[in-house]
């Protein structure tokens, strides 16, 4: 355990080197929110809003998918994508460390940083700006809600993971992240929330992992998703994560048979 | 001027040279492009499943504002995206250098470095699906007004290169921060959507300090007779503000520079 926390460690003190890459990252992933509840409000100043839904409810939505977005999504491919290119991956394989634990760790310091600072966004809010959002009303719900910030991070870890080996194939990963991002920014409900959509891509997204990402937590944290339903919510997630580690492993084993390491 | 254009021509044979080396990265780029363009249509029809109207654009006016938004996007990349976006490495890792000691000036040899020729695919869909909307949807402009509109999409374009080169010349003061274009990039996304969505102090910012309302809201406001003709002084005067203003800064940020490797 303690050379986990060692690895913690020097991630993290790494990551504060570059502070303003934090913030400028944070602002990457949050910015994109920004302008949606300008556009819902504009469109149901005119008509009335879809069952479950008030103003409150959907710029609260935002807010929190700002924030999940901000500190619990996992970007690992990028780092994957440059280990395997530069020869770091080769280097790694010597260390006795499995290699998926070090890029967890790096990732869990870089998210340490970000998660401490969306906490606090949620915190100040619910201090000073409390009448203006809906906030979970017992502590079951908060407990709901930090659980599935827990299952965000996991599944979105795994595919960014999954996306990252594709380097073994394919040196430029670029088409397949952007090609994920969009299937991704559709089904996990981060454009508008799912009921929003018709009814025939609300049951595809049943189906698939996205919505853990995003919707999935913003609606338990708004109330729609009640706390008699960690079961039915969360099993589908579990499948989820067991069949993507799955498929790591075996595109792990499959990729490390291309790699080629030079200048050891 | 005539050695600025040799130069050109010849950055442009290294261009053609060099993405012929990446056909299939060009062509994936294209299948994402038009992957992209269906989430578009997804969104949209998401948007106007609720209402008519959205803060005075009907639904064929999004799609036309979306579109020029995104033909925009592809003509700066064609041009300066690249270019941009390695400026705070060329900076971190003391490759001005080479950049300083050229016969030439030192701004246009960074922003033009680099054609991106992937993008003209894109360029072409663009161009043919804009076309395709005017004549299906049945939306009219003016000889004239297309004449402006295409004038102001060349300004935005001006504006976003000098913005751009504002952004990146605080490379000289911070370092690593070259993921402040993807940050840029993601924000700029907003400019998408009718900006006429938000409350008048932000929509002030998206002409000042955050010049997104050029890119694509302002000419096709002009172009569509929804915004009036002053709005074309304002985007002149605020290209020469914003050029200016990007080459002061950068000669003030390259006092700072000490060169690496030479």
């Amino acid at each position: 355990m303690k050379k986990y926390y060692q690895l913690f460690s020097m991630f993290l003190a790494r990551y504060l080197t570059y502070r303003a890459r934090i913030l400028i990252w944070m602002f990457t992933d949050s910015s994109q929110f920004f302008l949606f509840p300008f556009l819902w409000m504009a469109i149901f100043a005119q008509t009335t809003l879809p069952n479950g839904y008030s103003l409150r409810g959907l710029v609260t939505y935002y807010v929190v998918l700002a924030v999940v977005s901000t500190g619990f999504i996992s970007h690992c491919s990028r780092h994957i994508r440059t280990e395997i290119i530069d020869g770091m991956v080769s280097r790694r394989l010597v260390v006795p460390l499995p290699y998926f634990l070090v890029i967890g760790m790096a990732e869990i310091s870089y998210k340490y940083i970000s998660a401490s600072i969306s906490g606090l966004s949620i915190f100040l809010l619910y201090i000073f700006a409390r009448d203006f959002f809906i906030f979970p009303t017992s502590f079951a719900q908060w407990l709901m809600f930090v659980f599935s910030l827990g299952i965000t991070f996991i599944i979105s870890h795994l595919f960014q993971y999954l996306i990252g080996l594709n380097t073994f194939w394919w040196e430029d990963i670029n088409a397949l992240q952007t090609t994920e991002e969009i299937i991704n920014a559709i089904f996990s409900g981060r454009l508008a929330p799912l009921t929003f959509f018709t009814m025939s891509i609300q049951q595809l997204a049943d189906y698939l992992p996205f919505k853990y990402v995003a919707y999935v937590p913003a609606q338990i944290f708004i109330g729609n998703i009640g706390v008699d339903q960690w079961w039915p919510v969360f099993a589908p997630a579990f499948v989820w994560i067991l069949g993507l580690s799955l498929l790591i492993m075996l595109v792990w084993y499959r990729g490390l048979r291309r790699h080629e390491g030079f200048g050891m | 001027m005539k050695k600025y254009l040799k130069i050109y021509s010849i950055l442009l044979k290294n261009a053609f040279s060099r993405d012929a080396h990446y056909r299939a990265d060009t062509i994936t780029h294209w299948i994402t492009h038009i992957i992209w363009l269906g989430m578009l249509y997804i969104l949209v029809d998401v948007l106007f499943r609720y209402t008519n109207v959205i803060a005075g654009w009907t639904r064929p006016e999004v799609f036309f504002l979306m579109n020029i938004f995104i033909l925009s996007q592809q003509i700066f990349l064609f041009f300066f995206r690249d270019n941009i976006y390695q400026i705070p490495n060329i900076i971190t890792d003391g490759k001005l250098d080479s950049y300083l000691v050229t016969p030439a000036n030192t701004i246009f040899m960074l922003v033009t470095k680099q054609i991106s020729l992937r993008a003209t695919g894109r360029i072409i869909t663009q161009t043919f699906l804009l076309g395709w909307l005017l004549f299906h949807y049945n939306l009219t402009i003016s000889i004239g007004n297309g004449f402006i509109l295409f004038f102001l999409i060349i300004l935005g374009i001006i504006i976003q290169l000098a913005h751009g080169l504002i952004m990146n010349t605080l490379s000289f003061w911070w370092l690593r921060i070259d993921n402040i274009n993807e940050a840029w990039f993601n924000f700029g996304q907003t400019a998408k959507y009718p900006l006429t969505v938000l409350p008048k102090t932000l929509r002030v910012l998206t002409y000042t300090i955050i010049p997104i309302a050029y890119q694509n809201f302002i000419p096709v406001g002009v172009g569509l007779g929804k915004l009036d003709f002053g709005f074309i002084g304002l985007t002149i005067t605020y290209t020469i503000f914003l050029s200016f203003l990007a080459g002061q800064f950068w000669n003030f940020g390259l006092r700072r520079y000490t060169s690496a490797s030479s």
